[in-house]
């Protein structure tokens, strides 16, 4: 009877609460656009910078460069965005190869005597030249730039790589005439190979931040309904009509924490989704070869975790939203109340804290630890093992049930009932309590 | 769940003994709003509680209406103890007030099927009443817009309306023809007039003494939390010596000042 009671009321304040545009926005809206508004904007902003870059053209000079030096082929190295001999025959064929890393954007190279330029002005002067590589007889080239400048950055960036790949070169060259190959002479030149599959990366990537955003989208996706119908319906004058319904207050409470838990789940399924949509499109826009199709078995297994979490976080919510009168009131209370599950949230996504029977009953905290866990699946620390999962699913309970107590007792308050929080007397026992 | 007595006293729709009230105040410290009030009202009658502002009137129909715990003193809405079983006193009871708001985002339809369910009220006959309502409160030209769009009277409509959705024997008002025009005024008052009709009891609180005048057969005064005058206009007018309303509630007052001072 409680429970069909309370599914009732919960329908209708969840009904009620999806009809208000802000609870639509932070609900519906914000976590479905996020992602993809944000991959959006990501790939643009890296599109234009990359953009720039590529159409920058920098200046180098080449400060005393000896003469055992083909200054034509050195220049064409520097121009091309191999870093290789442009006039060489085998330049063509590796501009081809998609799988070499290309340093695109024009350099512009002059060549110059030492008594032509000023060493600590070289670089420093805005018109002049943006990098300069300075030949010296008894020690090392230096490459000359100037930190503060990013275009000065940007010319040393495709100077070092070029050269570097032309000096390789130059060494393969003379290498080949003696009759040897460059990798004799190097025994730990590696080729890394990763054995992970594409399920194991994905689950790490999505342990790095599913936990802090189901923690994260929850508290949001709560938020607005939580207030709306507690402080909300105190300044609509609605509080006295919801408590002339014939049912006991914990009917009233459960209806309106179950209509908070569908707003968070609703928030919290769409962002997940518009993720993992744009984290797709993202991967295949950019021809990775990684896929990041969600872990569905993981994310199964997280489930129960996930509705005693999101019913732990609607009781918190209501309660302390009780405690306020006005909307702005609950907006100011719950404000505070999301960063205390923020910060136990980002502490528990940190990689040095794995799951283990010690840190499983912190509340929020448990949530990230237990997700990251199951999202790393066999990669996952051995501490993360049947005990520790216990502990979060019973503590887990335990504090879901010690919360709805409290937002009940809140409820039955007449001070709060009426009026609001008021820290003189929160804390004192001789409130009167509402009839049952 | 409390059954209702025969007991021919208790048998009244609305009967309050030694009602007290107080609340703590973080500055004033423990204030007594209502002060042993005792209250009767029977079936079939229309009961006015009339004080100037700040008398006790709405903490006694809010006791009344078990949104608020009596401190002390017990009441009893058709028989059933409302400390007792608040519950039962809900479903057998109609209240309306300033702060019994309609839920802004539903509309008035939405509204009454919402109460109807939780009183337990079956789908048919839920649908039936509904129809029934619209027809008597004229509420079919915005009995599916959302409330928060409604105009004060068709608000104070559809309120009454939900109030008196599941046919409660007892209907508690306060102030209700406040914020009203006149014709909307004149609709409350025909519709009290006619749960009088229909043998209900109607206890309501109000300022407009030519109301009370024209509606109730009988009156209670509240002062400073008491009741010390309850009975039909003729016996306040014996007791005394006035004609008007107005000018027998002032005598009842000042009468009424002089202990309290």
């Amino acid at each position: 009877m409680i429970l069909r009671s309370a599914l009732r009321i919960a329908r209708t304040e969840f009904v009620a609460s999806l009809r208000d545009r802000m609870t639509l926005v932070y609900t519906v809206l914000l976590p479905l656009a996020m992602y993809p508004v944000l991959f959006w904007v990501m790939i643009q902003g890296y599109l234009i910078l990359e953009g720039k870059d590529r159409r920058t053209e920098v200046t180098v000079a080449l400060v005393d460069m000896p003469a055992t030096l083909d200054v034509e082929r050195v220049s064409r190295a520097l121009e091309s965005p191999l870093g290789l001999d442009a006039g060489a025959p085998a330049t063509d064929a590796l501009l081809d190869d998609e799988s070499i890393e290309l340093i695109e954007g024009k350099v512009d190279v002059r060549r110059l005597g030492a008594h032509e330029l000023e060493r600590e002005h070289a670089v420093r002067d805005r018109d002049g030249f943006d990098a300069v590589v300075w030949f010296h007889d008894e020690r090392p080239t230096e490459l000359l730039f100037d930190g503060a400048r990013s275009r000065s950055k940007l010319a040393r960036d495709r100077v070092e790589a070029r050269l570097t790949e032309y000096g390789l070169e130059l060494r393969a060259v003379e290498l080949e005439r003696a009759g040897a190959q460059l990798e004799d002479f190097d025994p730990f030149a590696l080729e890394t190979v990763d054995l992970a599959d594409e399920k194991d990366i994905a689950g790490l990537l999505f342990s790095l931040i599913l936990p802090m955003l189901f923690v994260m989208m929850t508290v949001l996706g709560g938020f607005y309904p939580a207030v709306d119908a507690t402080a909300g319906e105190k300044e609509r004058k609605t509080a006295e009509t919801t408590a002339l319904l014939p049912v006991p207050p914990f009917a009233i409470v459960l209806g309106k924490i179950l209509a908070v838990v569908w707003a968070a789940a609703l928030a919290t399924s769409l962002n997940v989704a518009g993720m993992a949509l744009a984290a797709e499109h993202l991967m295949s826009g950019l021809g990775e070869a990684v896929s990041l199709e969600p872990p569905w078995g993981a994310m199964l297994r997280m489930t129960p975790f996930a509705l005693v979490f999101l019913f732990f976080t609607a009781c918190v919510l209501v309660a302390a939203a009780s405690m306020t009168r006005t909307f702005k009131q609950g907006q100011s209370m719950l404000g505070a109340v999301q960063m205390l599950f923020l910060f136990p949230a980002i502490v528990g996504t940190l990689p040095v804290f794995d799951l283990a029977a010690t840190n499983a009953w912190i509340p929020v905290m448990q949530t990230s630890l237990v997700f990251k866990a199951l999202l790393q699946g066999s990669s996952a620390p051995a501490t993360a093992g049947p005990a520790a999962f216990a502990i979060v699913l019973v503590t887990g309970l335990g504090y879901a049930l010690a919360a709805t107590w409290l937002a009940v007792a809140l409820r039955r308050r007449e001070d709060l009932f009426d009026e609001g929080f008021d820290p003189k007397t929160l804390l004192s026992f001789r409130r009167r309590k509402l009839p049952r | 769940m409390t059954t209702p007595t025969t007991d021919p006293i208790e048998r009244l729709a609305i009967r309050t003994e030694a009602l007290k009230k107080s609340f703590h105040d973080p500055e004033r410290g423990v204030v007594e709003a209502v002060r042993g009030v005792e209250l009767g009202c029977r079936y079939g009658e229309i009961y006015g509680l009339l004080g100037p502002n700040g008398a006790g009137k709405t903490t006694v129909l809010r006791m009344l209406a078990t949104i608020l715990a009596p401190s002390a003193g017990r009441a009893w809405i058709d028989g059933v103890d409302v400390a007792a079983d608040p519950l039962e006193v809900r479903r057998r009871l109609g209240f309306l007030s300033a702060s019994t708001g309609l839920y802004a985002r539903l509309t008035p339809r939405e509204t009454l099927r919402y109460f109807g369910t939780l009183h337990g009220m079956a789908k048919p006959a839920l649908e039936a009443r509904i129809d029934e309502l619209i027809d008597a409160f004229d509420l079919s030209k915005f009995v599916d817009q959302r409330c928060e769009g409604l105009s004060s009277g068709q608000k104070q409509r559809a309120s009454i309306a939900r109030a008196v959705l599941h046919d409660p024997p007892v209907l508690i008002l306060d102030e209700p023809t406040t914020g009203l025009d006149i014709l909307a005024t004149s609709d409350m008052i025909e519709f009290l007039g006619s749960r009088k009709s229909e043998s209900r009891c109607v206890l309501f609180s109000t300022h407009v003494l030519s109301e009370a005048e024209r509606l109730c057969d009988r009156i209670g005064i509240l002062h400073d939390g008491r009741l010390f005058a309850s009975g039909t206009l003729a016996e306040l007018r014996a007791r005394t010596g006035k004609t008007y309303l107005d000018e027998v509630f002032q005598a009842l007052i000042a009468d009424a000042g002089a202990p309290a001072a």
